[in-house]
């Protein structure tokens, strides 16, 4: 068996008087790509943001590769090889595709002030690899062709991908990809399928959201289920699909027991958030 | 492998500049040299200009700008020069909107007049050095200020960020308004000139030979600008350029976005330390009334009218905030249309022109390549060329 590589360890957050997180415990092994579902407003996205750093949890701890990475600043966070997508696509919109690419390529890049300053050797090494580099990842993403395209003027389906080629930049361990197929076409969801397989078979780990059951079922070896900012459920797709809990959360105590959450039909297939907004 | 896939991949889509493919394809040495060669060939028409105006050549005559009145213009314009370029990188780069920049400014100047001033001894002086030797530091404190404000108010953005900015400004000049080594709202008179002494060569600054400052301008502003440029077009530019774009997914991608602002601000404060340096030891007096609130607009008004973030931009924007005004007045020859002295209402033609500047070319006069996207909605060519120029620059 795989090591645990991220390990949510009672988390809990609060804002306020709102408990969006309560007490949630799971494990992600190398080399696995874990689905966390749930309905909206479930804590997944606050989830996300409490393993990047974005918030620091009110209670518990979030160990990456055997260190506690709790209360690290975001970008220290990346440095330790965790990177992630945003549900609201939050691309550089007048930058170039191969520019968003270069953001995340440099964050492995160690080229100083002074470096830059003075056109250092790493400094112009590090141009000509980072180029490279980026066109590589658009490529790798299928979006080579927009290279030199505005982020803002790409399709959506695009710009999701363009996120994840972004993110990869950054040579992450652990992939955080917050709902990846929103507003895609059936088309663009299997190529992103492809794409989540391809990534991780090429040795990174994946935590994805998604409301796309069809996606997520198919993609995930492994499923935690949140409702209200608590674990409802958590294990094989399989198990967690027949689990009546979890049934309830997504279709309502009315749905009796013969329901099975198995693809897009319920009320989890949410692909109307509000495109690009935030 | 990978490089010629790039190069075919620019092929296909940027519209091709005979001219940068041809400096991207030159080698190491010869790209050096070539910089050089501008940097000189640049100096050299700056240096030129006061010759042009002492001659009175065509287009400096027609708008009045020759002799003596001519260089005193030109002075004020190179200092103002350094002052845009420095609030450039503040605004136009990293996207922190900087109300009072001329704290910083102010900071430089009083630094270089309490460093060198012999007015009256013991009360508002600490040494009573050479000037040159008050230029490091002058700059320094400068940075240091500039350090000092962006700790602070890291967690602050736009309108927010401004007001603390603007408050920065006012607090710096009432200090300097009350401490006693400031000499209060009095001022420190008494600041000496530079004047250099080496190989045989005798160059007293002066009254007279205003020329000099203008000469000891050039090095400055041309430094300042190969520092931004090379900066804008490195990983300290893109990192700039995405907190701008988007602060959090910025710091989601691994953008210190701390060390970055901070870094904007101590460079930015940079050039104004120069600025102030030169400023103090050319008019040898300096009081808190100097440095009004209303400076730090007009720099912000200079750089935004050449364009945010454009180099050239903060050029001609200091040239046109400091010259306009005295060109329209020079040109005017008296004369009142409709009532309307021009020359005493120049301030006020400034304005119409700053209200038609921003309705026509909102980017500025020469917009950055950027921001010349962020303003044409839709419009993936430019896209292509910014990426070929980024491309070819930042090599």
């Amino acid at each position: 068996m795989a090591n645990v590589f991220l390990k949510i360890d009672g988390v809990t957050m609060e804002f306020g008087g709102l408990k969006a997180l309560s007490n949630v415990n799971f494990e992600i092994m190398e080399g696995e790509i874990f689905g966390l579902i749930g309905p909206n407003g479930a804590g997944k996205t606050t989830m996300f943001n409490c393993v990047t750093g974005v918030y620091t949890p009110t209670g518990g701890q979030v160990t990456f590769a055997g260190g506690a990475i709790t209360g690290k600043r975001p970008d220290q966070i990346v440095d330790l090889g965790i990177c992630r997508t945003f549900q609201q696509i939050r691309l550089f919109p007048n930058m170039t595709a191969m520019e968003n690419v270069f953001i995340g390529v440099d964050a492995r890049h160690q080229t100083s002030v002074f470096g830059a300053l003075f056109r250092s050797p790493r400094h112009r090494r590090e141009e000509t690899e980072g180029e490279d580099k980026s066109l590589e990842l658009l490529e790798y993403c299928g979006l080579r062709k927009y290279a030199n395209d505005l982020a803002k003027n790409l399709s959506y389906g695009d710009q999701r991908r363009l996120e994840i080629a972004r993110a990869l930049g950054t040579k992450p361990t652990l992939l955080l990809l917050d709902e990846p197929a929103a507003g895609m076409n059936p088309v663009e969801k299997n190529g992103l399928r492809d794409l989540v397989r391809k990534i991780r078979d090429s040795g990174i780990t994946v935590l994805l959201i998604e409301h796309d059951m069809k996606v997520v079922m198919g993609l995930s070896d492994r499923v935690a289920v949140l409702d209200h900012g608590e674990l409802i459920a958590y294990g094989q797709p399989e198990e967690v699909q027949k689990n009546p809990k979890v049934i309830e959360a997504y279709l309502g105590s009315g749905a009796g027991g013969n329901a099975a959450v198995s693809d897009g039909q319920g009320a989890a297939s949410d692909n109307k958030e509000d495109p690009g907004g935030g | 492998m990978a490089t010629a896939m790039r190069t075919q991949l620019d092929r296909l889509k940027v519209p091709v500049d005979k001219y940068r493919e041809w400096e991207g394809g030159l080698s190491g040495p010869a790209r050096i040299g070539l910089k050089i060669f501008k940097y000189l060939l640049a100096a050299a028409l700056l240096a030129l200009i006061p010759l042009a105006m002492e001659k009175e050549v065509f287009p400096l005559s027609t708008i009045g700008l020759t002799g003596f009145f001519g260089i005193e213009i030109l002075f004020n314009t190179g200092y103002w020069i350094l002052l845009a370029l420095g609030l450039s990188v503040v605004v136009g780069l990293a996207g922190l909107l900087d109300l009072g920049y001329v704290a910083f400014f102010m900071l430089g100047s009083y630094t270089a007049a309490l460093m060198t001033a012999s007015g009256n001894v013991g009360q508002f002086h600490i040494v009573e050095w050479s000037p040159w030797a008050a230029l490091p530091f002058a700059v320094i404190i400068a940075m240091l200020a500039g350090f000092a404000l962006g700790v602070p108010t890291l967690r602050l953005r736009g309108d927010y960020l401004a007001i603390v900015t603007l408050g920065f400004h006012e607090i710096v000049r009432q200090t300097a308004n009350n401490l006693t080594i400031t000499n209060g709202s009095r001022g420190i008179p008494g600041i000496p000139n530079p004047s250099i002494h080496l190989f045989g060569l005798n160059l007293d600054f002066g009254l007279e030979t205003k020329l000099y400052w203008w000469f000891l301008l050039i090095p400055g502003i041309l430094l300042a600008v190969l520092m931004i440029r090379h900066l804008d077009n490195s990983r300290v530019g893109r990192y700039w350029a995405a907190i701008r774009e988007d602060e959090v997914a910025a710091a989601a991608m691994g953008v210190p976005v701390t060390k970055m602002k901070v870094l904007a601000f101590v460079i930015g404060a940079s050039t104004s330390g120069v600025a102030g340096w030169i400023y103090a030891t050319k008019i040898s007096y300096i009081a808190p009334n100097s440095f009004p609130l209303l400076l730090s607009i007009l720099v912000l008004c200079a750089v935004v009218i050449g364009g945010l973030g454009s180099i050239s931009g903060a050029v001609l924007g200091a040239a046109l905030v400091i010259a306009l005004p005295e060109i329209v007045r020079e040109t005017s020859g008296g004369a009142t249309p409709f009532g309307f002295d021009i020359e005493t209402g120049r301030i006020a033609i400034f304005g119409l022109l700053l209200i038609v500047v921003m309705i026509y070319r909102p980017g500025g006069l020469l917009a950055a390549k950027r921001r010349r996207t962020e303003l044409m909605e839709g419009s993936g060519t430019a896209g292509t060329a910014i990426a070929a120029d980024v491309v070819a620059e930042s090599k």
